[in-house]
């Protein structure tokens, strides 16, 4: 990349905001996605429509069981496909929802007023009882997802597990309050006045008010910047982390939130029956709605709402035939069988379109990751469509993506006396260094030389065994990679660690969470709200500083190698780091990328930005460096100019063995 | 002194069904909820070996009328051949996909394999005989019968020979390559299927085994009789650090040991007992989330 290139990127980058970027805009919808789209509206006039067509009383029995389910799985989805989060105690919260209410509406006001508290103008206490409901389950989703934060994977899943089955068991067992094995009958039913609404299709729709509110957080979180951020967990939590993102947090918001559904649904559900018992939230309905999440296509917004619908009415035309009306049993079985055929046959759901485009794009190793795992709908584009309206949050300084103060050229940060030990290997064996603002500062050494574990340390990914960290001359303690990006300390990975499965854009605008604006637009995706509008314009200016400007929508997992490295810096940047670790960027480059990588750093540290290059590539290292150290086993082995340090005895001690 | 005993046997079940747990999570990856099943499939398998229940004489109207042993080893065949059965069908067909994936499917396959036994078996409780009759034994205090010291002896030496065969045998070598590198097992000739179908084959033994002695304990059988003491299985195997085998069965004694002394002595004990053990479970995974005895977590998230 020549200089020439740089003054034009630089001049087109301040003309940004006035010409806006809305020739950037490009058509993102694939077929998959639109073809959801015009199956969401079908399936929404459906759902208002069909019930009202259909002659069987006994169908319309089932209406209600349809959005019951349509909604615990769309909210189970947003802990499963969003975060992640295997939950197999999912059906507590619906217990908990289901149990408020009932106890709510039966010992407090059927005991107080009779059935007459219909005529006593009480009749709307029900849907008040909702509140009560959310809060509850929405408050144990937050105590139960605390302790498991920390496990992932099948642990988390069997403790999920374990505390569903407390639930459970609390329920059979505290009857003074729960009614026992026999549970709480006579719940009132929903009412509108002193009309009780018994009519299967009053309830339904009744039911589909309350549930369309869980429909539409569902849908907007997965297009805002919460829900990246879940993806983002789900995907790579240490990304997340050096991002600033406090990933637990992040994960117990999840649980909030996907309890808080269940705990509406639960006042669906105990009023539509009129009754509640342990038996209504077993292991079983906890698995029929984990399947309906998977079978639907985990992380999509109408793939579970789909396979509900399928589902309750498969399951009422099983109860229908000979077989199963002699043996009920064999519905169960039918409907497991069901289940396993469409995970064999449909990794991805049944209407979970996966990003093949990653996968069969030559020569691009994907990490090996399920599909439904990473199963999610694409996102709209993000891009801003028109000039920027409002303030921007902080003029951007100096380089794109420093949003941060304009660095103080006095910054520094310093590791002092740093150990690492790994059982006996002492990775780091009394460290210091330093990395002044502006400054870009070499890191080399032989493999196993300790570099990757002082970045680790100096950008809180590891906690050094002894040693103290300096910012600015102040002590600083940092625990926990978003520590670290908190204080303006930013990282690539010696490992690509990019989003396989999101956009580059996407990717970089993870990067800008701490400039995210924090309140309602951040959770329901409302771009002037959350600011997002701005950062889209900054993701594009560092991608054109990065010559990744073609690239912006295309997925991460799709690009070749060098453009993978450097959507990771443009990851960095985006945090408006004041110090920047870029570990071993130019591996595996060839010898025009790793040039074109120079330019970048080089400019990049012209912003005032403190980098610490670890590489092996020692052309790169001496060419832009502005003071190289070099590691041996543990302890600094040279500090200095680069040249000095690349001809001196101790580097060909570390390297060759020669004796200095 | 009489809990402690109590707590030992019924922690040798838990220990059986919690090694094959262990087993095949270690070598498959899989957490198999279908041993539930299993459990109860070798239970009905020797009960039927041995005699046609009263109730379901109808059905079946031959009696085999085998042996005691013979009836235990039919038993343990059934088990055998339904969790053959089920990593063909359940298993296989989606080997390498996701944790989440193979969940469901191991729920799935619990699901299939109780209703299965409900159809079969019909949904009522049966009488189960004893396996050893004869006088009980006073020790310190204690009333064990005959049945409960065989259920010790047989719970140590199966998870015994397990064990042995996993340290001392190639194919128990496999089995650990396997569990360490599936890819590079692979590559030096390993034959992961059949190694991983002998595992399914071995484990399901175990399942079966545990539910025999279950059902010769207690007394009865019934289709969803496996359903609890699966969990509880499934908790030990967490509790000894899921992959460690004597982890697994130790695991299995203390979670046996704990529920009876949570229920003997918590007020209202009896009524929580599942309770305490999942919130031992809780707490243990919290403070130490890779198990009690567990050095090695894999990630399979």
């Amino acid at each position: 990349m020549t200089s020439q290139r740089l003054q034009e990127i630089r001049r087109r980058y301040a003309a940004l905001p006035r010409l806006g970027v809305v020739r950037q805009r490009r058509a993102f919808q694939t077929a998959g996605t639109r073809g959801r789209l015009a199956l969401t509206c079908v399936t929404w006039i459906a759902a208002l429509v069909v019930p009202l067509a259909v002659p069987s009383a006994a169908w319309r029995q089932i209406f209600v069981l349809m959005v019951i389910y349509a909604a615990l799985a769309s909210g189970l989805n947003l802990l499963v496909g969003f975060t992640g989060l295997l939950d197999l105690g999912y059906v507590a919260f619906y217990a908990v929802g289901a149990y408020t209410t009932a106890i709510l509406t039966t010992h407090v006001l059927v005991a107080r007023f009779g059935q007459a508290f219909y005529s006593q103008d009480l009749w709307w206490v029900p849907y008040l009882a909702i509140i009560p409901a959310v809060v509850f389950s929405g408050l144990l989703a937050g105590i139960l997802g605390y302790p498991t934060l920390r496990a992932r994977g099948d642990y988390l899943a069997i403790m999920t597990l374990g505390l569903g089955e407390v639930v459970q068991l609390v329920a059979i067992n505290w009857s003074g309050l729960t009614g026992g094995p026999a549970g709480i009958a006579a719940i009132p039913p929903f009412a509108l006045g002193t009309t009780k609404l018994f009519n299967p299709l009053a309830v339904y729709y009744v039911a589909l008010v309350i549930a369309t509110p869980c429909f539409i957080f569902t849908w907007r979180v997965s297009r805002s910047h919460l829900g990246r951020i879940w993806r983002t967990i789900r995907e790579d939590e240490l990304v997340a982390e050096s991002m600033g993102v406090r990933s637990s947090r992040y994960k117990l918001y999840a649980y909030v939130a996907g309890g808080g559904i269940a705990g509406a649904i639960g006042v669906i559900f105990a009023h539509s029956q009129g009754f509640v018992d342990p038996q209504s939230f077993t292991i079983d309905v906890n698995f029929l709605v984990l399947s309906l999440v998977i079978i639907g296509g985990s992380g999509t917004i109408i793939g579970p709402i789909f396979a509900a619908i399928a589902w309750v009415a498969l399951n009422q035309w099983l109860s229908t035939t000979q077989l199963v009306q002699a043996h009920p049993e064999m519905g169960s079985f039918i409907l497991s069988a069901v289940v396993l055929v469409v995970l064999i046959v449909r990794p991805r759901g049944l209407l979970g379109s996966g990003p093949s485009l990653a996968r069969s794009s030559a020569g691009t190793a994907l990490r090996t990751r399920s599909p439904e795992e990473a199963g999610f709908q694409r996102v709209r584009p993000t891009l801003a469509s028109g000039p920027v309206r409002g303030p921007r949050r902080r003029p951007p300084a100096g380089v794109p993506g420093s949003s941060k103060e304009p660095p103080a050229s006095s910054g520094i940060l310093a590791g002092q006396a740093l150990r690492c030990s790994f059982g006996g290997v002492h990775a780091l064996n009394g460290v210091d260094m330093q990395v002044r603002a502006g400054e870009i500062v070499g890191l080399i050494g032989p493999n196993g030389a300790g570099k990757t574990t002082l970045a680790n340390v100096l950008t809180g990914v590891q906690r050094p065994t002894s040693g103290s960290l300096f910012l600015d001359e102040a002590l600083v303690k940092m625990s926990r990679p978003s520590d670290a990006a908190r204080l303006g300390i930013s990282r690539t990975f010696q490992l690509i660690r990019v989003l396989p499965e999101m956009s580059v854009l996407e990717n970089l605008l993870v990067g800008s969470h701490l400039d995210v604006k924090r309140g309602l637009g951040l959770v329901l995706g409302v771009r002037a709200w959350s600011g997002e509008k701005a950062l889209t314009e900054r993701a594009v200016a560092v991608l054109e500083l990065l010559g990744l400007q073609q690239r912006t929508h295309q997925l991460a997992a799709a690009l070749p190698y060098g453009d993978r490295r450097r959507v990771e810096i443009g990851r960095a940047l985006m945090t408006g780091p004041r110090f920047l670790f870029l570990d071993e960027p130019a591996a595996g480059m060839d010898t025009r990328e790793t040039s074109e990588l120079g330019e970048i750093i080089r400019h990049i540290g012209a912003q005032g930005i403190g980098i610490c290059l670890i590489e092996h590539d020692l052309g790169l290292v001496t060419s832009i460096s502005d003071r190289v150290i070099a590691l041996d086993r543990g302890t600094v082995v040279a500090d200095g100019d680069p040249k000095a340090v690349a001809t001196s005895p101790a580097i060909a001690h570390a390297y060759l063995g020669v004796e200095p | 002194m009489q809990y402690l005993a109590n707590g030992i046997v019924l922690g040798s079940i838990y220990g059986l069904i919690s090694v094959a747990y262990t087993l095949i999570y270690g070598v498959a990856g899989i957490v198999n909820f279908a041993f539930g099943g299993i459990f109860m499939f070798g239970a009905y398998g020797a009960l039927y070996a041995l005699s046609p229940p009263k109730s379901q004489v109808t059905r079946f109207a031959t009696s085999l009328g085998l042996p005691l042993w013979w009836a235990v080893l039919v038993g343990l065949a059934t088990g055998a051949v339904v969790g053959f059965i089920a990593e063909r069908v359940a298993y296989r067909p989606l080997r390498g996909r996701s944790t989440l994936t193979l969940l469901i499917a191991s729920l799935a396959a619990l699901i299939m394999l109780q209703a299965l036994g409900q159809f079969i078996f019909g949904a009522g409780e049966t009488p189960y005989p004893s396996l050893a009759q004869g006088k009980t034994i006073n020790l310190a205090g204690a009333v064990i019968s005959q049945t409960d010291i065989l259920v010790i002896i047989i719970g140590f030496v199966a998870t015994g020979l397990l064990w042995t065969i996993v340290r001392r045998t190639p194919w128990g070598r496999a089995m650990r390559a396997i569990a360490q590198d599936s890819d590079t097992a692979k590559l030096m000739g390993i034959n992961i299927e059949s190694v991983i179908i002998g595992v399914f084959v071995a484990g399901s033994i175990m399942a079966a085994l545990s539910g025999i002695l279950y059902g010769s304990l207690f007394g009865s059988a019934s289709p969803t009789m496996g359903y609890t003491p699966g969990l509880e299985g499934l908790v030990a195997a967490v509790l000894g650090g899921i992959g460690n085998l004597p982890g697994a069965f130790i695991g299995g004694l203390f979670l046996g040991l704990t529920e009876t002394l949570a229920a003997a002595y918590l007020p209202n004990g009896l009524a929580y007992q599942d309770v305490v053990a999942f919130i031992v479970l809780v707490l243990i995974l919290w403070v130490r989330p890779q198990g009690l005895l567990g050095l090695r977590v894999r990630e399979r998230a």
